[in-house]
């Protein structure tokens, strides 16, 4: 992400560091300014990833650490990465993106330079259009489903009253029309109720949810102050979730070789499958720009807020 | 002018959608992030016939809300994929931002300051 930083990352310095600022140093990746693009791109044809466990990506697990290069394929793509600028490798196509990437990672989580180049391509990479294309139109085909719901339109109304378990027993219609879109079964919903958080510079954080890849479910925070207080902020919020619930069935059906070349969904699921796992996936705590970027986080956040008001203006 | 900068006074609300922009009509916010409702537009008129107008329902529904939220990075040793937020209640100076920011990613309604 070159240029100007976003209202995120100027949030998160705000938050985090305490200062008052309105914009941070453009640029900040290595190779920004660089020159190149010319190379010849390799080829993603006949990809197979070896990459972690299909949608198990687990912060921190133990990966192969052989060296910040991990072998020639990994010395050569980190160099190739490092000569190409931030718009270079966003004018890669997403297939072009994920072989390098598949590349940087032969030899387990990369370190040094390849880890660096790793995040740069990560970080500037865009869904592939076809997939893009797809999510609209499941988008278009939930706000349909829901239309004129009136137990939906119920439960807007009453929001701010209803018991949690009636709050889950709504969201779970959204994320049941969800699935059906995405063509699997709709995952289980568990609360629980964690407090809010103090924020380094005092003021208060809270968490709203997450899908767990272990246990395949949503899990959302029933806590007052959380997310689910807010209707339409629920709704985002299932559906970004749900959203890395489907991110894992697209890598199982890549592995299983159900999804086939051709298929709209299959270069981003190949590019899915190389943001997956402790040496794919990047950590907030690691680089919190490539953290929103990449390519799992980028397609959950897009996909929910291009879906939410279709949704919000169906009921 | 940037949604950060935001503060109470009167505001267009315009509905930006890819096929085009609707003026739903005017909106005057308080220093408190309270909402009202000083004029709306046919574009903004309910589907059904006596059923609230598109831009009441969305403000009558703003204004249960207690807090607003800011997106952040999951605090240290949250789960993977976590959503984690910065709460901004009313008549903090982020409230406002955040409100507008929020008309804007649930009903794509950009307040545009009068």
């Amino acid at each position: 992400m070159s240029g100007s930083p976003s209202e995120a990352q100027l949030e998160w310095t705000r938050t985090f560091t305490g200062l008052a600022i309105d914009a941070l140093p453009a640029g900040g990746g290595q190779g920004s300014s660089g020159q190149g693009g010319d190379q010849p791109l390799a080829d993603a044809d006949d990809y197979e990833s070896d990459s972690d466990a299909t949608g198990s990506a687990k912060g921190g697990t133990p990966e192969t650490d052989t060296s910040g290069a991990g072998g020639k394929d990994a010395v050569e793509a980190a160099a190739k990465i490092k000569g190409m600028s931030d718009d270079d490798i966003k004018k890669m196509s997403v297939s072009d993106q994920a072989a390098e990437l598949k590349k940087l990672q032969a030899n387990g989580k990369p370190t040094g330079e390849a880890r660096a180049q790793q995040l740069r391509i990560l970080r500037n990479s865009k869904l592939d259009p076809e997939f893009k294309k797809k999510e609209t139109e499941r988008g278009d085909a939930i706000a349909k489903a829901l239309k004129g719901d009136k137990e939906l339109e119920k439960a807007r109304d009453n929001w701010d009253k209803l018991a949690p378990a009636d709050k889950v027993a709504a969201l779970k219609k959204i994320v049941a029309a969800q699935s059906a879109q995405y063509g699997m079964t709709p995952p289980e919903i568990e609360t629980y109720d964690k407090a809010p958080f103090e924020l380094p510079n005092g003021q208060t954080g809270i968490e709203n949810g997450n899908f767990d890849p272990d246990d395949g479910k949503l899990h959302l925070n029933t806590h007052a102050g959380a997310k689910l207080s807010s209707f339409n902020r629920s709704i985002d919020l299932v559906l970004h979730e749900n959203g890395h619930n489907y991110q894992g069935k697209l890598i199982q059906d890549l592995k299983s070789g159900k999804l086939k070349e051709g298929d709209p969904e299959y270069k981003e699921a190949v590019m899915f499958s190389e943001n997956d796992g402790g040496s794919g996936y990047v950590p907030p705590t690691e680089n919190y720009e490539t953290y929103v970027a990449q390519p799992k986080e980028n397609h959950s956040r897009s996909m929910a807020a291009e879906t939410t008001p279709k949704i919000v203006g169906a009921i | 002018m940037p949604s950060t900068m935001a503060q109470a006074g009167r505001y267009a609300a315009v509905r930006v959608a890819e096929d085009g922009e609707d003026a739903w009509g005017v909106v005057a916010i308080d220093p408190n992030g309270a909402m009202l409702v000083e004029s709306t537009t046919p574009a903004a008129a309910a589907e059904e016939p006596g059923q609230e107008d598109k831009l009441s329902r969305a403000v009558r529904l703003a204004n249960k809300d207690k807090v607003m939220y800011v997106d952040i990075p999951p605090p240290e040793g949250a789960p993977m994929f976590t959503l984690a937020s910065r709460i901004v209640e009313r008549g903090h100076p982020d409230f406002i931002p955040a409100l507008l920011d929020y008309l804007r990613a649930s009903y794509l309604l950009e307040l545009r300051p009068l």
